[in-house]
Order: C-alpha cells, then structure tokens, then sequence
C-alpha cells in the first residue's frame, strides 16, 4: 500500500520521541515549579499523539489510493509540524537551566498586579535571539492549519489543533544574556511582551478596530504593505504594551528600554510595526510625571535627550492614536497604578527609611525586602546599581519578596 | 520578530498549496475507480472557493489584502512579475471552467462537455506545476528549520 513506510516511520518517530523527551521534561517539572504547566502541556500533546495520531495517518494513507501525491506531501507536512513542535519543546525544556526562578518570580508577580484585566497567563520563559511572545495556539496553526481552505485538510491534524485551540500558552522569548541573575535589571523589559499576553486575552484593542484581524503577526503584513489603519492597530499595541508595565511597575521598564534597547538607528528608520523608541519613551515619562515619579521622569528626559544629541528635530513628537487613549482608559480602570504615594508609602511601612538610606542598604549589599516595583524604582537611573553584582542581589531580593509573599498567601506566621 | 516571521512564511506556504492540493485532491478522487464523489465535491468546492479568493487576491491592491493576508503575500512572493501575475491569472481562469463543470457532475447534474481525462491529466500537471513553484518560492523547509535554530539540512535530507 503506498505511503505505508512513510506512514510508520512518523508513527515510530513520536514512540520515539516520547520515550527519549517526556521523561525529561517530566524531570524538569518536579525540580522546578516553574516548569509545571509546561510539563502539563507536554503530556497533553504526547497524549494527543498516542490516542489520534495514528488514524489521522490512516486517512492520509487512504487518500494516496486516488492521489499519492498530495497524501504524501500532506503526510510529510503533518511529520515536519510534529518533529518542528517536538523540538521546539526540547529546545525550550533546555533553556530552561538558563532562566533562574526569580525571573519567573518577577513575571508572575506582574501578572498579579494586571489580574484586574486577566486572571494569570499559563506561560514558560526561554531564550531566543529576541524579546518575543509566542501564543501555543498561534505556533500550531500557522504549522498545522490552512488558513481560508475548506475540506478535510483544513487542519492536518484536527484532534491536535483542536484541542488546544481554546488553551492559550504563552512562550516568552528573552536573549539568553538577559536571563542569568547578573542581568536582573534588564528583566522588567519582558512586562512588555508580559502585556502582549495580556491583551491577546482580554481582547481590549481588538474591538477598537473591528475591521481588522487580531492578529498581530497579520496586522504586521498588512501595515508593511500600507494599510495605515492596521499601523495605527499595531503601534496602539506597542504603546499600550509600553503603557502597562509603567503603570503598573513604575519607572523601570522606561530605564531599562533606555539604556538596554535605545537606538539611534530606530529612531531614523522607522518600522511599521513599532513606535520610534523616542516616541515611545517620551510617552512612557508622561506617565511617569503623571503618576508623580517627577525625579526618575527628569533623569529620564534627560537621559533621552543625551541620546538623542546628535539627532536634529525634537524627540517625542505627537502621533494622535484615538484609540490609544480609549485602550488606556480600560486598563487604567483595571490596573492598580503604581505611583509615587504608593512607592513612599511602602518604603516608610517596612522601613520607614529614605530612599537614599535605602539605596545606601542595597549598595551595602544587606537584604532589602519590599516589592518588585519598589525596588526597581529604588535602582532606576542610579549609575552606582549599573552593575552585575547589584544586579544579582536584587534577584536575590525578589526571591525573598516572593517567599514572603507565598507566606501570607498560606497564611503562615513566623 | 525572527520567529514571528518564519511562522508567517509558513502560514503562507500554506495558504498558497491549498490551492493545488485542493485541485488534485479533487480531480484524483474525480478520476478514482470507483469515482470518491463525497471528497471529489468537497475539494472541488474548496478549490473553487480557494480559486476565486486567488483571483481577487492576485487582481486587487492591497485593499484585499485583509480577506486573507497570507495568500496576498504569498501570492504577490509567487508571481513577483506582471507577466506571471497574467499566467496565473489565466490560469485560474481555464481551471475554474473545468472545476465548475466537475462539480456539476458530481452534484447530479447532466453535464454534455465534460472534459476528457486527457485534459484533467494535463490540468493535474498544471497543478503539480504550480505546486512546484510554491515549495521553490517559499521554502517552508527553512523556515521550520529556524524555529528551532537548527541548520537547514536542505532538499531531502531531512529525516532520510
């Protein structure tokens, strides 16, 4: 029967891959917290595997007993979407020795402070060459699915895409240098991809432009080839994803976009889907003076405009984004801000120091327990914390804030 | 961005192969003995369907785009010029005839010029042709390869 070798090599493949991977991933999940629900996705697609992959097989055998052709291009991209997954998946248990806990510390406790908008996001942090997110629903279709095509190879493999199709999972990519402990100041940069998430659930701008498609990597095409409504969609994104992490964590993630991510180069070639860096930047000061961070906002202005010395024109210009404003409203009404009262306030509860005591403590290296925003707000725009080992502490530190945290969540005393 | 992109090439490459396969599937199950009518109608239909988005797709400026933002692309990446645009083009047209009258026939309809199975042999070779250019023109291959930071092993290797 034709295709039946090519049909048992795939059907050997994943006995295969199951027998060398799951194990693995399974031991990466009890020694790591953090790796749980990625472990659980695992077992699911291996289940997937094990219960339907065979007879999807069989149909595509059938199909060769009139067009040999097309069942075995459909079996081979059925095969290369599976081995792609599979070993995307080992790529991504690998990393994981990369990416310390607090990391994952860090990125949960942002999610908590947007629960407001979206209860947390089931995700998995690894590396990549980039900051970027990657929704496991979006990775099957674009592999297993045709998009706009009718019949019964729609999805080539339907039990798969089906049962995940309601199951968002994010995968969040940083450069393998952010990850270790040492580059801890650059971590609060993924409250923006964070966002991404967020939004890809709550589903807020999607319905500010009704007349487009939500996806982002589709917006992304269709502003490259002109379609300035689906820019506007785009950097409304951007700008919101930019907007959040400053609402909610403070001045951090506008120092670190300053001084890990700026460009000059961004700032003359404009991309269609990004808001130039200075645009972006100037927007997230405002919000920063708005939420009354006047001394990190001028360090801030400053900063940007040393950076911007060599270029003519005035930074920040206005780009009017209706819809902007309307998006930030929403998650304004739902996100607790976090603003300089509320940075004061925690600092004299726990230690009713000065911020210049404090950053004395931390320079000292002697433990400091407040939150993630409180003390990234405390390092920010400080030339004296610019360095790995203030860096490590402070992985160190949110450690501890996430220790105590799980305490009072138990209810624990002592 | 990297990631993003190679997973947009490949819903690209296949959105541009559903076409022929569409077109195989449904002559193949046409012609098979005894003749599969169920498959035969269905990929008959998504062929045509498929057919007359490639069409607008092909014709239209950028204001079509948003029906379906893949084909567009990839469509636009598969017949860069003016003059391959006019071949595909009329390509799409004589299938689309032949397509039409295959589906009548499968519906139950009395059709008088059916077309031989010389010209669905050499419609099958049209189709094969274009499935062709598509593999040439975006190589999903590579594009899988990068979404996991393998080395692209090139035509046929893989797995073998």
């Amino acid at each position: 029967m034709p295709l039946q070798s090519e049909a048992s090599r795939l059907l050997n493949f994943v006995i295969s891959e199951k027998t060398r991977l799951l194990p693995q991933i399974r031991q990466l999940g009890h020694e790591r917290a953090s790796a749980e629900e990625f472990l659980a996705i695992c077992e699911d697609l291996f289940q997937i595997l094990q219960d339907h992959l065979e007879s999807r097989v069989k149909e595509f055998v059938q199909i060769a007993s009139f067009q040999v052709e097309v069942a075995s291009q459909a079996l081979d991209s059925l095969f290369a979407g599976i081995e792609t997954t599979l070993s995307f998946f080992a790529n991504v248990a690998a990393a994981q020795k990369e990416i310390p806990r607090e990391f994952y510390h860090l990125v949960s406790w942002f999610f908590d402070r947007c629960s407001g908008v979206h209860s947390l996001p089931k995700y998995v942090i690894t590396t990549s060459s980039e900051l970027a997110t990657l929704d496991f629903r979006e990775f099957l279709s674009s592999l297993f699915i045709s998009q706009g095509r009718s019949g019964p190879l729609n999805s080539l493999f339907p039990a798969l895409t089906n049962a995940f199709s309601n199951r968002p999972f994010f995968f969040f990519f940083v450069p393998g240098y952010m990850a270790p402990a040492s580059n801890s100041l650059d971590w609060p940069l993924i409250f923006h991809e964070c966002t991404h998430a967020i939004e890809d659930l709550a589903n807020i701008i999607g319905p500010l432009f009704p007349a487009l498609p939500r996806s982002w990597e589709s917006l992304t095409r269709l502003a490259e080839i002109g379609d300035s409504q689906a820019q506007e969609a785009l950097w409304t994104h951007e700008l919101i994803c930019d907007f959040v992490p400053t609402l909610a964590a403070g001045p951090s993630f506008v120092w670190r976009f300053l001084q890990g991510y700026f460009s000059i180069s961004r700032v003359i070639h404009q991309s269609s889907t990004h808001p130039p860096p200075d645009v972006r930047i100037s927007r997230s000061i405002e919000i920063l003076k708005r939420n009354g961070f006047r001394e990190h906002a001028t360090k801030a202005s400053l900063l940007l405009r040393s950076r911007l010395r060599e270029l003519p024109g005035t930074p920040g210009k206005v780009i009017p984004l209706p819809q902007f404003t309307q998006a930030s409203k929403q998650y304004e009404s739902k996100v607790p801000a976090f603003d300089i009262r509320a940075y004061t306030s925690s600092l004299r509860e726990r230690y009713a120091l000065k911020q210049d005591k404090l950053i004395r403590d931390i320079l000292d290296m002697r433990p400091v327990l407040l939150d993630p925003a409180c003390l990234f707000a405390l390092v920010a725009f400080d030339d004296r914390c610019e360095n790995a080992k203030i860096a490590s502490l402070l992985a160190d530190y949110i450690r501890l804030y996430a220790i105590e945290s799980r305490y009072q969540k138990l209810d624990l005393k002592g | 961005m990297a990631l993003q992109n190679a997973l947009a090439k490949l819903e690209e490459y296949n959105a541009a192969m559903a076409l022929p396969q569409a077109g195989l599937l449904g002559i193949g199950a046409f012609l098979a003995e005894p003749p599969q009518t169920k498959i035969a109608g269905e990929e008959i239909r998504a062929y045509l369907e498929t057919c007359q988005l490639a069409e607008e797709v092909i014709s239209d400026g950028p204001e079509v785009a948003r029906r379906n933002i893949r084909l567009y692309c990839a469509l636009r990446q598969i017949f860069p010029t003016v003059e391959k645009k006019e071949e595909f083009r009329e390509m799409l047209r004589e299938t689309r005839e032949v397509f039409n009258l295959l589906l009548k026939k499968v519906s139950g309809e009395a059709v008088s010029n059916l077309p031989t199975s010389s010209r669905l042999h050499e419609l099958t070779n049209q189709l094969e042709s274009l499935s062709g250019k598509i593999k040439e023109a975006i190589p999903r291959d590579a594009y899988l390869a990068s979404l996991t930071g393998k080395t692209y092993p090139g035509f046929g290797a893989r797995r073998s």
